[in-house]
């Protein structure tokens, strides 16, 4: 039972007007959550936010907090899904493909599948259609199969909802994620 | 000569008020006359710093002495050709384009000023520079792994069913008995990331269609899924399924959901107290991860349980209504009222008890609401969104119907009767609680039967245990001083349920005793005109009455000896079935409901049983239930005695906590000593040792002038006793004849149930037609070998 293989579901959370929270989810195929991590407010000053400009939320989520959380994790996905396309930058150190979701309703032009795709929409039949897209060509082949497993189950633009709820619930709960 | 006159006043003014030594020299090209006298001079500064002294007379205004003065020549300023300036142009005051001069002021000043020199400074220092970091701090990750190391079960392989009814390794239960670490308290504590694990899971699904959320083998319908979907949507909701339709099942799951979404985190359940226990096993089969406590017994105890922190409490109508000045500060997320029609009069105690409860969601269940009084449904809503009707006001009907409608559900069993046709029969077991009286006189009567038990030490035998069974089973019924019954109650409620709701169905009742509880409810029940058909009846009788159940709209009860109404009826006019008692073997029951159940049945069947928590009921259902496998396999090929003989004498004693008595089975000396070798008495003896192991109390006659009987066996099940002679025939080489047979038969008088004639050779054909359709059972040589094998298989180990 739940032995793998799991999927990385990645997410920057804004918890306040300055605040920003990463935070990860593995389940396995059938969405049963496996691991969570989440890391502490990123807390950047009116002048930082100044001087960093339009390359903020970049940095804070890939830089500070992505690839942080995910060497941190333990049961290591066999591929990620992240729903800001700005979090592919995290593809640079980890090793599996990162794929940015959304329900395809979301997408103006998506490309039809082929081995150099960007980005590809896939059918579900209990949901909504998805489109992923990645930086690196060849991940959307290598995670074609498992997609293709996954939806059957789960829908994966689903889990960040679930991440949003419990990081909601850590900031109110908890102070040190206020 | 203007000018000149003009720098003398001048000079001579600014003498006259100790010249400022900030205003330069008006022209440097004017010279003064200088007088030698030094003590009485002034100084006046220029920036050529060329000191000019004056003599204090002069100062004086004296006659005008005029000096002569070198005036210097006015000359043409030389105009360059360059648009440039150049060094070369001369300052001139009518000129405006000029280099500026320059001044050090700062020299000049700190020459005559010093503390205004300082402040200067402070003003023209260099400013501090301000170190202003970039750099952000990344959080540092923080988190769980949800999927634990998984902890070998005590099951191994072994999944079959636990005690609570579901499968070993899915029964939360069971997991968490088996793997609670063995600290010495075994409580785990919960961190951060355990409590916002509800929230990770993943969502039922807008159809609740997620198999994840639901428990294996808790299979719901699709209107049982409307049904939670409409209460997990309502916090306040009356739930008004027809009987039958699972209102509970579905209240258990809605509450489950909640539970594991982290929306709420404490439920109550009122009912009637003849239903706490059938919730308590609800929540365990539906719910089994959240744990349920009821509120019951004395007043200290019930206070000291209202305080503890469960999930689930259940409360009888009566108790809360004593209880409720002790919740004056208590608050339930959710509060669910079974059988709601209780606060229909809003002037009972009960009523205005549950009105004062304090819940976020309020949910009522009740199988007849809209029916009575409009005065009935607004006090049900004084409950479920008190403010909505108000009862001074004099609703109208429609009204009413029109108001309630978003809160209301209510589906008929003919709406979805496809659907619960799925199921060959709807099955339910309830659990029911004795009462006080009831309580009393079981408890003194199985102290009393397991205190003769033990003084009989050897001597005591199945049958002795069975008697006792038999004498519980009777007190779970009724009480027979007080006619105290919780199943009487309970089925009351339901056939006033059923004949408000359903007046054109018929009920089934079935029993196996039938003197002792047929009887009874005769009496009790006779409000609903019953049917009684037992095994007393001739066959004209019983086709009457099975005519006048299935073809009149009068008689909508029957109640049945389980042994005569057992089978080869054809009762479909009913379609609920009720077990008053259960026979030990299932199959018997089935049996019963199978009247019920056959060509021309139009109705979804239901099938109700009642057992009572914590007595012999319980006990035998759970035997039962662990040897669901052997009866799945075995019993269906047997007699209801072989049933019962299946069971141990270790596990009948154990039924009363008892071990068996130990003695030494007759004719176990033989061995395995072959039939043929054994001489007529030991063959006896071997005969003898078989039906005791078969269950049966033995007793062998004298080796001669036996009278033709040589091993008398008795047999008490809790419903019959059976009575047997035996004779046997050491004949290994040749047949038993027909004159064996005919003796035998000569001695079955009325008080012998059965004869049997046992032999280690065979039987001749005429033997085997004599003995057709009598009461004479036949085992040859190869058959007693096989009985032997199977009821008495460590024959020779004993031996």
């Amino acid at each position: 039972m739940l032995d793998g293989p799991y999927v990385g579901f990645l997410d920057l959370l804004k918890t306040n007007v300055t605040n920003y929270i990463g935070a990860v989810l593995v389940t396995d195929f059938s969405g049963v959550p496996v691991e969570f991590r989440c890391t502490h407010p990123v807390k950047p000053t009116e002048i930082q936010r100044q001087l960093y400009g339009s390359t903020l939320p970049r940095y804070v989520g890939v830089e500070l907090c992505g690839k942080p959380l995910l060497n941190s994790i333990q049961k290591k996905p066999t591929l990620v899904f992240v729903n800001q396309e700005l979090l592919l930058g995290v593809r640079e150190k980890f090793n599996a493909p990162v794929l940015f979701v959304r329900a395809a309703g979301e997408v103006l032009t998506v490309e039809d599948a082929s081995t150099q795709a960007k980005e590809m929409r896939f059918d579900a039949a209990s949901f909504a259609s998805i489109s992923v897209k990645t930086q690196c060509p060849g991940d959307l082949e290598e995670a074609r199969q498992h997609i293709e497993s996954l939806i059957r189950n789960l829908d994966p633009t689903e889990p960040f909802e679930r991440i949003a709820k419990a990081v909601e619930a850590l900031t109110k709960e908890n102070r040190q994620f206020q | 000569m203007g000018l000149l006159r003009r720098a003398i006043e001048e000079t001579r003014l600014k003498a006259a008020t100790r010249v400022s030594p900030f205003i330069p020299p008006v022209n440097q090209g004017i010279g003064l006359l200088k007088t030698p006298s030094a003590a009485e001079s002034a100084t006046l500064l220029s920036h050529e710093a060329t000191v000019a002294e004056f003599s204090s007379q002069q100062f004086a205004f004296l006659a005008a002495k005029v000096a002569p003065l070198a005036i210097p020549p006015l000359f043409v300023p030389p105009v360059t050709d360059s648009l440039c300036f150049s060094s070369s142009l001369l300052a001139q005051p009518a000129l405006d384009l000029c280099l500026p001069e320059i001044t050090d002021s700062s020299v000049t000043l700190a020459a005559t000023h010093e503390d205004l020199t300082s402040w200067l400074s402070t003003l023209t220092a260099i400013p501090p520079i301000h170190s202003i970091s970039v750099h952000l701090r990344a959080g540092s990750p923080l988190g769980k792994v949800y999927l634990g190391k998984q902890t070998e079960l005590p099951f191994g392989t072994d999944d079959g069913k636990c005690h609570h009814g579901l499968r070993k390794t899915w029964c939360g239960r069971c997991r968490d008995e088996a793997t609670r670490p063995k600290t010495s308290l075994g409580i785990r504590t919960l961190d951060l990331f355990d409590l916002i694990l509800p929230l990770l899971q993943p969502p039922p699904g807008e159809a609740l269609n997620n198999r994840l959320w639901f428990l294996e083998g808790c299979d719901l319908f699709d209107f049982q899924r409307k049904g939670i979907k409409f209460l997990s949507e309502h916090a306040q909701a009356l739930l008004a399924d027809e009987m039958g339709l699972g209102k509970s099942i579905q209240a258990i799951v809605a509450a489950r959901l909640f539970f594991r979404q982290g929306a709420i985190r404490s439920a109550l359940v009122v009912c009637p107290k003849s239903l706490i226990t059938d919730w308590e096993v609800k929540l365990w089969d539906w719910a089994p991860e959240l744990q349920a406590i009821k509120i019951d017994g004395s007043q200290l105890f019930r206070r000291q349980v209202w305080r503890l922190n469960f999930p689930f409490k259940i409360v009888s109508y009566d108790t809360l209504s004593r209880d409720i000045d002790e919740l004056e500060d208590k608050h339930f997320d959710l509060c669910i009222l079974d059988e709601a029609q209780r606060i229909k009069n809003r002037e009972t105690g009960v009523a205005k008890a549950c009105k004062q409860l304090r819940a976020d969601y309020r949910w009522a269940l009740t199988g007849t609401p809209l029916e009575g009084k409009v005065e009935d449904v607004v006090s049900l809503f004084e409950f479920i969104k008190p403010g909505l009707l108000h009862p001074s006001d004099d609703w109208q009907p429609n009204r009413v119907r029109e108001m309630i409608a978003p809160y209301v559900l209510r589906r008929r069993i003919r709406e979805h009767a496809s659907e619960l046709k799925l199921l060959e029969k709807s099955y339910d077991i309830r659990w029911l609680e004795l009462l006080p009286q009831q309580q009393a006189v079981y408890a003194e009567t199985e102290q009393n039967g397991k205190r003769v038990l033990t003084e009989r030490g050897e001597a005591a035998t199945r049958v002795d245990v069975l008697a006792l069974i038999t004498k519980l089973k009777l007190i779970c019924n009724y009480e027979p001083e007080s006619k105290e019954s919780c199943k009487l109650e309970f089925i009351k409620e339901q056939l006033e349920e059923l004949s408000e709701q359903a007046p054109e169905e018929k009920a089934l009742i079935f029993s196996q005793y039938t003197d002792k509880t047929i009887s009874y409810l005769e009496q009790e029940l006779a409000a609903w005109g019953p049917l009684v058909f037992t095994g007393s009846l001739s066959q004209r009788q019983r086709d009457q009455i099975r005519q006048q159940f299935q073809n009149d709209e009068v008689h909508k009860l029957l109640l049945m000896s389980v042994r005569a109404g057992g089978v080869g009826l054809t009762l479909h006019r009913a379609s609920r079935v009720y077990h008053f008692d259960l026979w030990w073997n299932p199959a018997t029951a089935s049996q019963a409901e199978g009247r019920a159940y056959r060509i021309g049945q139009e109705r979804p069947v239901f099938v109700t049983s009642f057992l009572v928590r914590g007595t012999i009921e319980e006990r035998i259902h759970e035997i039962l239930r662990q040897k669901q496998k052997l009866f799945d396999s075995v019993v269906d090929k047997l007699s209801d005695e072989d049933v019962e003989s299946k069971l141990s004498d270790e596990e009948l004693f154990g039924l009363f906590g008892l071990e068996p008595p130990k003695r030494t089975q007759t004719g176990a000396h033989l061995g395995e000593r072959k039939l043929e070798a054994m001489t007529g008495r030991e063959f006896e003896e071997l005969v003898a040792g078989l039906f005791q192991g078969m269950g049966y109390a033995i007793s062998l006659t004298r080796a001669s002038k036996d009278g033709g009987v040589d091993i008398y066996a008795r047999k008490q099940t809790d419903a019959t006793q059976e009575n047997i002679i035996i004779q046997c025939k050491q004949y290994p080489s040749r047949a038993v004849g027909v004159q064996e047979a005919r003796a035998l038969n000569g001695l079955l008088s009325e008080q012998f149930t059965q004869g049997v004639l046992v032999t280690s050779g065979y039987f001749s054909a005429e033997c085997r037609d004599f003995c057709t359709g009598k009461r004479i059972r036949l085992i040859n040589g190869a058959e007693l070998s096989a009985l032997l094998e199977k009821y008495w298989p460590n024959r020779a180990a004993s031996g």
